[in-house]
C-alpha cells in the first residue's frame, strides 16, 4: 500500500462516527424455512454515514466520485443531488448521505476496515417492537427524506435513526430474496415466521427489490464492525 | 431438405413475419370515470403501457387526507384497453422520491404472478416486461409487492380491458367506476390525514366504502352525466381490498350484465350484480327518464354511512308513461273512505304534549328518518350530506328548514363552508312530527334554539 493512501485512512478514521456496542441476541427471519440465527455482539455506528463523512470518503478514493463510478457499481442516480463530484447539497452536510449504491458502501466500510452490518445485525439492533407507529408513520409519509441524522430517536443501544430517517444498506441484502420473490403472490405469505409484522414486512420487500449498483433517493446506510 | 421440411418452414414464415411487424402502438389511458376509446384495429399490435408508482397525499373525504399508494397518480389507476392478441410492453417505473418498492399484477396476464416478480421495481428505477393477452374479458390489475395488503388497501389497482376479437357492441357512453374500501385509524369523518389501520383492514372493518378513490368523487360536479335514449355501459371493478360488492344504480336495472367482467351476456334484466373483490363486471343499460339515478353498493350502510353513492344525472325530456312522478298524495284510511266511530264509542282526548315529550318524540323521528343520511349526532357525511350539528344552514331560516323537510330539496347549497349539491326527498310527516323533529335537532346537535317550533309555525311555512 503506498503512503498516501495510509495517511487518508488514517485520517478518515480519525473523524469516523462513534460505534455503540449491540449485545448478542437471536433474529428470526423473515421466511420460515430460514433458521433461526444467534447475533454475536458486534458495534454499529452511531448515525449513518453523512453528506460530510462521504465527502472526505470521496476526496481519498477518487474512484468513487460521480463522474468516475461505472454504471456496473451504481446506477445513474448515484449521488443524485451532489452538485459535482465534490459538493455535497448545500447546507446539508449532516444529512446522511442516500443515493448510494451497495457496491461504493460496502466500499466506504472497508475503506474504514469495517464492514456493512448484516440483515441479522441490523434487524436485531433496530429491533423494536415498541416503535412501529413511528416505524408506519415513516413508511406511509410520501416524499424524500430531508432531516439531519441524530434527528429521529436513538434506541437502547444509543443508536440513532434506525427507523423514521431512510432505509440503510445490509451486507447480505439479497440473502433472502428467492424467499421473498414466492412471498409476492398471496399463497405463499403462509411461508413468513410473522404476516403481521409488517415493518419487517416493507423491508423484505425493499430489500428484494434492489440490485447492488442501484441507488435510492430515501437509502443510505451505516457500518458495522464485529468484535 | 426434405419436401417437408420446406412446407413446414413454409407453413412458419407468415406467423413469424407477422410478430416481428405487428405495428406498435401508445396505450391511451384515462383516470376514471373516463374510458379509453374503442380499438379500432382488426388485427393485433404491440402496445406500450407507461405507468408510474406515486405514493402522495390526497383528499379521501372532506377535512380528510389520507397517504395513498398510487398508479399514476389516482386512484383507481388508469384504465387500459387492448385488443385480444395483442402484446402489451408495460413500462412500469417507480418514482424516486417513493418510500417503498411497487409492481403490478394484471388479471389480464398469465404466467406467474400475473406481472408481479417480473415488475417489482425499486423507488427511481423502471422495470420493463411483456405480455400476450390471451382471453378478452375486463380484468382488474393490483400492485402485489409485500405486504400485498397494505398496497392494495392504499388505493393501488385499476382495470384493464382486453376487447374480444370483435370488439364490443356499440354504446353512446362507457364510464369507468372502481368500488374500494379504506381503513383508517381514525372514525368515518374524523378530520386530518388519517393513517391507514392495519388492524381494521384485517378484521376487514373499513371506515370509508367509496366509489373512485373518494368520498364525492361521483358526486355533484363530479356526476357523471347522459341524456335520455342512450344507451350506458359502465366498466366496474372492486379493488377491494376485501368487500365483495353488490352493486346497484337506484331507478335503473341493468338490460345486460357480463358477470364477473367475462365476455357473454351472464344475465339479462339485473336490479343488483355482485363484483367479486379483484373482480370486475360490465353492464349496460338504457337510459328513459330523466333525473338523478343514484349508484350504490346495496349493503346499503356502505352507501349512507361511509361514501359508496355517486350520481348519474340523466338530462331530457320526461316520459311519464315510463314513469309519471307523483301523481296525487291523499289521505289513507285503513278503515275505508266513511267516518267510523272507535268501538269504544268515545274518541280519545287530545292531550298537551309537555315540551319533554315532544322532544323526546322528535328524537325518535330523527333516528328513524333523518339519521340514515344526516347520520348519529348530525354530523353527516362531508361532501354527501350536510350536517345538521352546529349547522349554520339550519338554524339561519327556521320557514326555510321546516320547508326543507316538508317539500324537499335540491340544488348547490353551503353548510358551515362545504358545498352540497344533492338531493333531500320529501318526508311524509304529519305538521306535529315536524314540529317535534324541528324542536328536537334545532335543540340539541350544538345547535342554541331555545323556543319549541309549534304545529302553527310548520303549517305557516308550509304555506309560504
Amino acid at each position: 500500500m503506498n503512503y498516501p493512501m495510509v495517511f487518508f485512512i488514517c485520517q478518515v478514521l480519525t473523524v469516523a462516527t462513534e460505534l455503540m456496542p449491540v449485545a448478542e441476541g437471536v433474529y428470526v427471519p423473515f421466511a420460515k424455512e430460514m433458521p433461526e440465527q444467534k447475533v454475536e455482539s458486534f458495534q454499529m455506528q452511531k448515525h449513518a454515514v453523512t453528506n460530510e463523512d462521504f465527502l472526505r470518503f470521496v476526496q481519498s478514493a477518487p474512484k468513487y466520485r460521480r463522474s468516475k463510478v461505472p454504471n456496473l457499481m451504481a446506477d445513474q442516480n448515484y449521488l443524485r443531488d451532489w452538485t459535482d463530484d465534490l459538493t455535497p447539497p448545500d447546507a446539508k452536510e449532516h444529512h446522511p448521505v442516500t443515493n448510494v449504491s451497495w457496491y461504493v458502501a460496502n466500499a466506504y466500510c472497508r475503506h474504514l476496515g469495517m464492514e456493512l452490518p448484516t440483515t441479522a445485525q441490523w434487524e436485531l439492533a433496530a429491533s423494536a417492537k415498541d416503535y412501529e407507529k413511528q416505524i408506519l408513520d415513516w413508511y406511509s409519509a410520501p416524499g424524500a427524506s430531508d432531516s439531519l441524522v441524530m434527528s429521529t430517536f436513538a434506541n437502547v443501544f444509543g443508536i440513532w435513526d434506525l427507523h423514521g430517517l431512510i432505509w440503510e444498506w445490509v451486507l447480505d441484502f439479497d440473502s433472502e430474496a428467492p424467499v421473498q420473490a414466492e412471498a409476492f403472490c398471496g399463497a405463499s405469505a403462509g411461508g413468513t415466521a410473522d404476516v403481521s409484522n409488517y415493518t419487517a414486512f416493507i423491508r423484505y420487500g425493499l430489500r428484494s427489490s434492489l440490485k447492488a449498483n442501484y441507488t435510492v433517493r430515501n437509502m443510505g446506510f451505516r457500518c458495522a464492525q464485529n468484535e | 431438405m426434405k419436401l417437408g421440411h420446406i412446407v413446414l418452414a413454409l407453413a412458419l414464415l407468415p406467423i413469424s413475419w407477422t410478430q416481428d411487424k405487428m405495428p406498435i402502438e401508445e396505450a391511451t389511458l384515462t383516470y376514471a370515470p373516463n374510458v379509453p376509446p374503442a380499438v379500432k384495429r382488426d388485427h393485433p399490435a404491440r402496445v406500450q403501457v407507461k405507468m408510474t408508482t406515486i405514493e402522495k397525499v390526497g383528499r379521501l373525504a372532506d377535512g380528510v387526507e389520507y397517504t395513498f399508494w398510487t398508479f399514476g397518480g389516482a386512484v383507481p389507476g388508469p384504465m387500459i384497453r387492448v385488443r385480444e392478441g395483442d402484446i402489451v410492453d408495460f413500462m412500469l417505473s417507480n418514482h424516486p422520491d417513493s418510500k417503498v418498492p411497487h409492481n403490478i399484477d394484471l388479471h389480464a396476464a398469465t404466467g406467474p404472478g400475473g406481472g408481479a416478480a417480473a415488475s417489482l421495481t425499486a423507488p427511481g428505477h423502471t422495470s420493463k416486461f411483456s405480455f400476450k393477452v390471451i382471453n378478452p374479458g375486463l380484468y382488474v390489475y393490483h400492485c402485489a409487492t409485500a405486504p400485498v395488503g397494505m398496497h392494495v388497501a392504499n388505493g393501488m389497482y385499476g382495470l384493464i380491458l382486453v376487447e374480444p376479437k370483435f370488439g364490443l357492441p356499440p354504446v353512446d357512453r362507457e364510464f369507468y367506476i372502481m368500488q374500494s374500501e379504506f381503513y383508517t385509524v381514525g372514525r368515518n369523518g374524523e378530520r386530518g390525514l388519517q393513517p391507514l389501520s392495519m388492524e381494521k383492514a384485517i378484521d376487514e372493518r373499513p371506515d370509508y366504502v367509496v366509489f373512485n378513490g373518494s368520498v364525492g368523487a361521483l358526486m355533484g360536479e363530479n356526476a357523471i352525466e347522459a341524456k335520455t335514449g342512450e344507451k350506458i355501459r359502465m366498466f366496474l371493478g372492486n379493488g377491494g381490498p376485501n368487500l365483495i360488492s353488490s352493486f346497484h344504480v337506484i331507478g335503473e336495472i341493468f338490460d345486460d350484465v357480463y358477470g364477473e367482467g367475462g365476455t357473454m351476456i351472464s344475465q339479462k334484466n339485473v336490479q343488483t350484480t355482485l363484483i367479486p373483490a379483484g373482480g370486475s363486471a360490465m353492464v349496460t343499460f338504457r337510459t328513459e327518464v330523466p333525473g338523478n339515478y343514484v349508484l350504490v353498493d346495496h349493503s346499503i350502510t356502505r352507501a349512507f354511512n361511509k361514501g359508496a353513492v355517486g350520481i348519474l344525472k340523466v338530462d331530457g325530456e320526461p316520459d311519464l308513461e315510463v314513469y309519471s312522478g307523483k301523481i296525487s298524495d291523499t289521505v289513507y284510511h285503513p278503515e275505508g273512505g266513511t267516518i267510523q266511530s272507535m268501538p269504544l264509542g268515545k274518541a280519545p282526548e287530545k292531550v298537551a304534549l309537555s315540551p319533554a315529550k315532544i322532544l323526546e318524540h322528535g328524537k325518535e323521528i330523527y333516528e328513524t328518518s333523518c339519521q340514515a343520511c344526516h347520520q348519529a349526532g348530525g354530523k353527516g357525511i362531508p361532501g354527501v350530506f350536510p350536517p345538521l350539528a352546529k349547522s349554520d344552514y339550519l338554524m339561519a331560516d327556521l320557514n326555510r328548514s321546516i320547508r326543507t323537510v316538508t317539500n324537499g330539496l335540491s340544488g348547490e347549497i353551503v353548510v358551515n363552508g362545504v358545498k352540497y349539491n344533492s338531493v333531500m326527498p320529501v318526508l311524509h310527516l304529519s305538521d306535529e312530527d315536524v314540529a317535534a323533529v324541528m324542536s328536537y335537532v334545532r335543540q340539541n346537535f350544538g345547535n342554541d334554539a331555545k323556543e319549541m317550533v309549534t304545529v302553527e309555525q310548520v303549517v305557516k311555512a308550509k304555506s309560504e
